[in-house]
């Protein structure tokens, strides 16, 4: 069985994407694309792209919060920018920086140039000494609307938000030593959050709100044979079904959408067409993330592996 | 005229299930009306099922929404289908109902419950006698509780300290009160004693002499103040520990900013303004205690409908007193702890049972809390009490 390939969104090229009239259009741009979704994320997109609103996905890690961002940028054919946050997250980090070191060599090598303090402060203050950071970089696109994402966003502070939101509702900002920068097609924002801390109702205000859960067992069965183009029907059936036995277990971190394409792409790679309870012990770190939650598995595995669907020969 | 007619019924129809949803505790922005409409205005309104999606992404905020928003959704709007066969369908078109228990599932019996907790009148169900219920009646720790309280609640008292206690008291908490005030946040400041270099100050002064950085301005993390909010449990069987812990909560407030002070037994009352200013009988009198049991759960989940936004943020810390014994529903107290735990940095739970021999935190209430607490000690006495200041300035440090 020669090991799965795994369609890459740098590698893809969307179709023309025509005007987005409807949302059938939109469905049919993350079909091709390879994301599946439904009619809700295909809706949710579609007001988002329409209304130039930015979009708040929340939802469990690895539900594929990060996907869909990509998922816009690759249909829409446009750049995708994006801005991890943590906590302390601020403006040099997240918009802009000028570039000290070169400008101090700078500084050092035009001393004896003749230029007047002036010019040479025009000169190390200009673009070429600007580090952009992807909000900005975000601003400065020029061809088209890019897809800025935000991930993680709850695990920047409250100063960071109230910033963002600044952004947000006017597109521009303002470098001291340059002036203003606006953008010049409004970029479709995506931000994620995982919940880990409420964010503030002026931000969730400002959004569109879409919550990903946990997918069903066939939604589950559909996306591993759409990423994993080489694997059994039988075998995705088995892995869809022993992950959401897991989700319902007591677990300190209930597996995602992730873990389950990882599982099924070692297990292609160890050549099983079906789960047998060495596979499982032998792969159980694809899909279990911590020492407890590896015991609580391995202890239930009779029961789990009971559960499971007959595989196909 | 036909068509401008329909649209302004459907402005009204939304405007009027913005209202319904909000007066059923759905968390809306204000201009959730707004929002909705434009963007119904991009999709075919005639399809349910995407009519349906849209208002819900404009509409609602948090994943606790979902399943009322879907009852209120086929309440309000009808539901088009046979009864059974409609509640089905709300069930499958909410978007991760695998998750049921967080969500809510909108069955018939969750329908049912989402009623009952949205009304307003459940609080006020009280079942008598129910507190001490939980423990099995030979339990050491209720006899030792029936010969610590010695029934009735006491009127009046403030268990004297003695003088040396009371400075001992004083000490701990001026103790506390620097601990528990600042923390420091990953920010940056420009401070002159500061551990590492502010480059961007130090190119634009270098400006000034030609190039060289002849001063170095420096920066450090910045501290910011916390806020305290404390719940004290002041039912009968608390009494006494209550009053010892409340005299230590009052040195410390004297020294911090920002202390917000909560009384509970079945409801809760505010006392931050009062606190300082009346005796501790009068406090008393302001709470509620119907008898029948403490409700930890609804008190909270009271407390957050109200204060959550305006007094629970990212520098908060939570400190609740109490011994754990609730007599509501624990799926609430496990709901409002987890909120609260959300929005807060650290909840800290002193519990005076605690340190009673063979005491195990099975009573419904504490094991249902014990996961989202990140302090659980006793405050009993002095010597408890600088344990408590001992894990807080560990607490601090993380």
């Amino acid at each position: 069985m020669k090991s799965a390939q795994i369609p890459r969104f740098d590698d893809q090229k969307a179709a023309v994407p025509g005007p987005v009239e409807r949302i059938e259009d939109i469905e049919s741009l993350l079909a091709e694309s390879g994301y599946v979704g439904d009619r809700e994320i295909a809706t949710a997109l579609f007001l988002a792209v329409r209304l130039y609103r930015p979009i708040l996905v929340e939802g469990y890690a690895g539900v594929g919060k990060t996907e869909i961002a990509k998922t816009l940028a690759a249909s829409l054919g446009t750049t995708l920018y994006r801005l991890q946050c943590y906590e302390g997250l601020d403006v040099s980090s997240s918009l802009y920086e000028w570039n000290y070191a070169k400008q101090m060599l700078r500084i050092r090598m035009d001393e004896e140039s003749g230029h007047t303090a002036a010019e040479k402060e025009a000169t190390i203050f200009s673009e070429p000494y600007l580090l952009t950071r992807p909000l900005l970089q975000a601003l400065m696109h020029t061809s088209e609307s890019p897809v800025l994402l935000v991930d993680e966003v709850d695990r920047a502070d409250e100063e960071f938000e109230a910033f963002l939101l600044e952004m947000l509702s006017e597109y521009q900002v303002s470098i001291p030593e340059l002036g203003v920068v606006r953008a010049k097609h409004r970029p479709y924002v995506v931000l994620t959050s995982n919940r880990v801390r409420e964010l503030g109702d002026a931000l969730k205000r400002r959004c569109l709100y879409l919550w990903i859960g946990y997918p069903s067992l066939e939604k589950e069965i559909q996306i591993i044979q759409t990423r994993i183009p080489g694997i059994h029907a039988s075998l995705a059936k088995q892995i869809a079904s022993f992950a959401e036995a897991l989700r319902k277990m007591e677990l300190d971190k209930r597996p995602g959408i992730a873990e389950t394409l990882d599982w099924g792409m070692a297990l292609i790679e160890l050549h099983r067409a079906h789960l047998a309870e060495d596979a499982v012990r032998a792969t159980l770190g694809c899909i279990v993330k911590s020492q407890g939650d590896m015991e609580r598995v391995r202890k239930a595995l009779p029961q789990l592996l009971a559960g499971l669907p007959p595989a196909a020969s | 005229m036909n068509s401008a007619r329909a649209c302004d019924d459907l402005v009204l129809a939304v405007v009027q299930f913005c209202r319904l949803l909000r007066l059923r505790g759905v968390r809306l922005h204000s201009d959730a009306a707004q929002t909705a409409l434009a963007a119904l205005r991009e999709i075919d309104v005639t399809e349910r099922n995407d009519f349906r999606t849209t208002l819900r992404i404009a509409l609602v905020q948090r994943p606790e929404d979902l399943a009322p928003f879907a009852y209120f959704f086929n309440l309000f709007w009808g539901t088009g289908r046979p009864a059974g066969e409609a509640n089905r369908a709300a069930d499958s078109s909410v978007n991760g109902l695998s998750d049921a228990e967080r969500l809510g599932e909108a069955t018939p019996e969750a329908e049912a419950g989402a009623e009952e907790a949205l009304s307003s009148d459940a609080h006020s169900r009280i079942t008598p006698g129910r507190e001490a219920a939980h423990l099995p009646d030979d339990s050491p720790i209720r006899k030792m509780k029936a010969a610590m309280v010695g029934g009735g609640r006491r009127e009046g008292e403030v268990p004297g300290l003695a003088a040396s206690e009371a400075a001992e008291l004083e000490r701990l908490a001026r103790e506390l009160a620097p601990i528990l005030a600042t923390r420091r946040s990953r920010r940056w400041m420009r401070t002159p004693r500061g551990s590492s270099i502010d480059l961007r100050k130090a190119l634009r002064s270098s400006l000034r002499y030609g190039g060289t950085p002849i001063e170095l301005p420096r920066r450090a993390r910045r501290m910011t103040r916390t806020r305290l909010v404390i719940f004290c449990d002041v039912s009968r069987s608390m009494d006494e520990d209550a009053a010892f812990f409340l005299r230590f909560a009052a040195a410390v407030l004297r020294r911090l900013w920002k202390v917000e002070v909560f009384l509970f037994a079945t409801d809760i009352v505010r006392v931050t303004p009062l606190w300082l200013r009346e005796s501790w009988s009068t406090l008393l009198l302001r709470v509620p205690d119907c008898g029948g049991g403490t409700r930890i759960g609804a008190c909270l989940a009271r407390f957050l409908e109200e204060h959550e936004r305006s007094l629970v943020g990212g520098d908060t810390i939570v400190m609740i007193f109490s011994d754990g014994l609730d007599a509501g529903d624990p799926m609430v107290l496990d709901l409002a702890l987890e909120r609260l735990g959300r929005r807060s940095r650290a909840i800290c739970w002193l519990n005076p049972l605690s340190h009673l021999e063979g005491y195990e935190p099975t009573a419904q209430g504490m094991a249902v809390a014990l996961r989202h607490l990140d302090v659980f000690a006793p405050a009993h006495d002095l010597a408890s009490l600088s344990e408590l200041v001992r894990d807080l300035r560990v607490l601090r440090a993380a």
